[in-house]
């Protein structure tokens, strides 16, 4: 029995995850900065 | 807010860490006696484990100090740790099926140490979907605190009911999923492996923390607008 | 004790009000009939399996249905604003806390001894000469899902998806009872000797004790404004 695939397999499923969470949480923060960015002009132009 | 230099050495780190570990657990320690080569994902398994572990401890002292602080930094680090725990859990889970596999011959087995860790999975998993039901962010934060601290004190509880029920109902030859002997170039493996996972879950939790932050001060900045 | 009287106030509130219709107790034995009912057929009819399955059939039974109890009873609390006026009352969180536990404590294990027999009666087994050590399992099983319950029903009862919420939340952490409770039921109905299902009481106990001490502590956050 070739135990390489599992091996790997095993591997390549934590990297794919970890990879996946970080690529998930760049984009959540880079859509949540640009609301804020959105927000913060509006509130700039209602103050004066 | 978290600074991107932290952020940039915590990724530095942890990429270095993975990569000793990497080569740790497939060129400095041997093969396994009994399992051979399969035994190397344990460096995978393991450590994910624990650091799943320290992820959800950490989710406990952020709620309880929340609860009694107030502070949103505390709730943002609990939001952002469970998150991270819940990965990692499930990564190791998966890990481990694979490696029972060609091991036990089986995907799944109810071991103690495996059930429990899937309950505990359930639970974080329970308190993710909380915290997105709930709109009001404070409201939110103090729900996820109360739960935080409730699943994690219920973890040594389920271990143990879990481990009675198994030894009630373990059949004569049992298949342990267990460390295999450790020889000391494996323990090497195992505490470098170790390492680098709790760097790469301090670089996603401060990653993860950004976008928290960036979310109360959008809260903070709508409750102004209302104001 | 003003405290003890608090307390006891609202579960005779919980109580009586449920005493005018009786309606989530009818809600909850019909539902616990069904689930049994249907057990056998999931079974197949296969008398051994069932006997050998019957403890986990009828814990599986309770919980499901003490769980549609729980939400039903805080449900009554957000309807007209009850709870809002529970809160503006002079007493402490606690006792509210208490107050719902005990009603809903009673409520649930009405229910369970009207099962029982039930139970009895579809898988032919013989309940009543062990009716005593029956109790000794169920009471603090159910103590223990009501305390976590009570606490749960207050967090998710305000949510959109609250019916599926309380038993996602509920059910993983409440798995200590439902293990304790199936086997020390399994221990009485095989007769085998009481000391067997000690170990499943004293887990019980301890879930009981940390589940109440941890509700009573942090209760009163999940109901401020």
């Amino acid at each position: 029995m070739n135990p390489w695939p599992y091996v790997t397999g095993a591997y390549l499923l934590a990297a794919i995850g970890l990879l996946y969470y970080l690529v998930s949480v760049s984009r959540r923060t880079k859509a949540m900065t640009a609301q804020l960015g959105t927000l913060k002009r509006h509130a700039g132009g209602g103050a004066r | 807010m978290i600074g991107r230099g932290l952020e940039r050495a915590l990724g530095i780190l942890a990429v270095i860490g993975l990569l000793v570990g990497l080569y740790t657990g497939f060129f400095y320690a041997p093969a396994d006696a009994v399992q051979g080569e399969v035994q190397r994902i344990m460096y995978l398994h393991v450590p994910l484990i624990l650091v799943s572990y320290l992820a959800f401890f950490i989710v406990f002292i952020m709620s309880i100090l929340y609860l009694a602080r107030r502070r949103e930094r505390h709730d943002a680090i609990a939001h952002s740790s469970a998150e991270i725990g819940v990965l990692f859990t499930a990564l190791a889970i998966a890990a481990g099926s694979i490696w029972g596999r060609p091991t036990w011959g089986t995907w799944w087995t109810w071991d103690a140490r495996l059930t429990t860790t899937t309950i505990l999975l359930l639970i974080f998993i329970g308190y993710l979907m909380l915290r997105a039901l709930v709109d009001d962010p404070s409201r939110g934060a103090t729900f996820s605190a109360v739960l935080g601290i409730i699943g994690f004190l219920d973890v040594p509880i389920i271990h143990m009911s879990v481990v009675w029920w198994r030894t009630l109902h373990q059949p004569a030859s049992i298949l342990r999923p267990g460390a295999p002997t450790v020889a000391p170039e494996m323990q090497v493996a195992l505490f470098t492996n170790l390492v680098a996972f709790v760097l790469v879950y301090g670089y996603l939790l401060v990653k993860r923390l950004r976008l928290e932050e960036a979310r109360w001060e959008l809260n903070r900045l709508r409750m102004e607008q209302v104001t | 004790m003003i405290f003890a009287r608090r307390v006891l106030a609202i579960a005779r509130k919980d109580l009586l009000a449920e005493w005018r219709d009786r309606e989530s107790v009818t809600v909850m034995f019909y539902f616990a009939f069904l689930v049994l009912f249907l057990f056998s057929f999931a079974l197949g009819g296969d008398r051994a399996l069932i006997r050998g399955a019957s403890s986990g059939l009828l814990w599986l039974a309770f919980v499901f249905t003490s769980a549609l109890g729980l939400a039903r009873s805080i449900q009554g609390e957000l309807e007209n604003d009850c709870l809002d006026g529970l809160l503006l009352y002079p007493a402490q969180r606690e006792a509210i806390y208490l107050g719902k536990l005990c009603g809903n404590f009673i409520m649930i294990l009405t229910v369970e001894m009207v099962i029982f027999p039930l139970f009895a009666v579809l898988y032919n087994m013989d309940l009543w000469s062990q009716l005593p050590k029956l109790l000794l399992i169920a009471v603090p099983a159910t103590l223990g899902f009501v305390v976590a319950g009570t606490l749960l029903s207050a967090m998710t009862a305000g949510l959109r998806a609250r019916e599926a919420m309380l038993p996602f939340l509920l059910f993983p952490l409440t798995i200590p009872l439902i293990l304790s409770a199936v086997n020390g039921t399994e221990v009485v109905l095989r007769g085998e000797p009481f000391r067997l299902a000690v170990p499943w009481l004293k887990l019980m106990a301890a879930f009981d004790l940390v589940f109440l001490v941890a509700s009573l502590l942090t209760f009163e956050y999940l109901v401020e404004e």
